[in-house]
């Protein structure tokens, strides 16, 4: 039963905690990109 | 290991399939990467596509690629979702109104799923896949029209849901829409979430016609709004399937592993196609796998009978 708990944690957890981790990471790597290339981004808003 | 073996049977880490080994994890890493792109490209979650794609191209059975299409669209909607919150597309009250129906219709879809085995099927995998095959040429030759046709909201009129007369009637002033019928949004979020428990999809390209045109939510409400909808009716679907032991973590956990990165590549194709180009293409996608889902049907009804 406890195991059972276990699996149903990790089949929800783990794809949160992906979904959160990939939209962190990118959304990182956009405000680098931001901060390093400012007049482009006024140009694209 | 007997210990464990609770915890194997609700992950399956191995399952049936036409391939095995480094093709099987290659096929399921490149299909998660086409999806990503479509997402990337079009913005939607693709389930309709990987549902149907486990199925015919990587043979895993209809009950488990259902299970772990739900998973892999934790995953992605969970992305989605926070970065629409950032961007204040979330409106909240929609989210839970709709998503009270979607949750109940995620278990009713299950439901209906495990009587379509039992009692219509017989237990007989083959009809199965040909119920199934069936109702996804349906759903998805209606997604390519919806995508086609690109509904717009007319300004100025009442949505279907404000000329319900099914009260108690609300206001959802975060969406700045009167006297909506509650019963009407629990209503479509009921339909939303059978077609999610039963068919293991998000329902994104389908909801989001439904918000603008039914709702009446303005478009980019309407994107963040059905990504909450959709990831609270596939948590409730995936604990009821992984339950019964038809979810796979290995097939979710490659499918979601490409998916970013195809997702960022479709973003950066998306900058440089027209919106108009965009959305035909994307229809015509649709339409090649209801075509291959229709070639598979033909195969299995001439196998069976």
């Amino acid at each position: 039963m406890i195991y059972r708990l276990l699996g149903i944690v990790m089949l929800i957890g783990l794809p949160l905690l992906w979904g959160l981790g990939v939209d962190w990471l990118f959304g990182r790597i956009a405000r680098r990109r931001a901060a390093a290339n400012p007049a482009t981004e006024d140009a694209e808003a | 290991m007997n210990d464990l073996q609770p915890l194997h049977d609700v992950l399956n880490l191995t399952y049936d399939s036409y391939l095995s080994g480094v093709w099987l994890y290659t096929a399921l890493a490149a299909l998660g990467l086409g999806v990503g792109i479509l997402t990337g490209l079009f913005g939607v979650g693709g389930g309709f596509m990987v549902t149907p794609m486990l199925r015919v191209l990587i043979g895993i059975p209809y009950e488990m690629a259902i299970g772990s299409s739900l998973c892999f669209i934790v995953g992605t909607s969970t992305s989605g979702l926070s970065r629409h919150r950032r961007l204040g597309n979330i409106e909240l009250r929609t989210i839970l109104i709709l998503a009270s129906g979607s949750m109940i219709g995620a278990i009713l879809g299950d439901a209906i799923q495990s009587l379509l085995i039992t009692h219509v099927a017989g237990g007989n995998e083959d009809i199965f896949t040909e119920i199934m095959h069936s109702l996804f040429v349906v759903i998805l030759l209606v997604t390519a029209w919806l995508v086609w046709r690109s509904p717009e909201r007319a300004e100025g009129h009442r949505t279907p849901l404000q000329r319900l007369r099914l009260g108690p009637n609300i206001t959802l002033h975060g969406a700045g829409l009167e006297d909506v019928s509650l019963a009407g949004m629990v209503g479509v979020g009921l339909g939303v979430g059978i077609l999610t428990g039963l068919m293991g999809v998000g329902g994104g390209v389908l909801i989001m016609p439904l918000l603008i045109l039914v709702v009446g939510l303005e478009t980019h409400k309407a994107v963040g709004t059905s990504l909450g909808v959709v990831l609270l009716a596939a948590v409730v679907s995936t604990i009821v399937k992984g339950w019964d032991g038809e979810v796979s973590l290995a097939v979710a956990g490659c499918l979601l592993a490409t998916s970013a990165l195809g997702v960022q590549i479709g973003a950066w194709m998306c900058d440089t196609l027209h919106a108009n180009k965009i959305r035909k293409y994307f229809a015509l996608i649709v339409l090649l796998a209801a075509i291959v889902v229709s070639a598979d049907l033909i195969r299995v009804l001439r196998r069976s009978h």
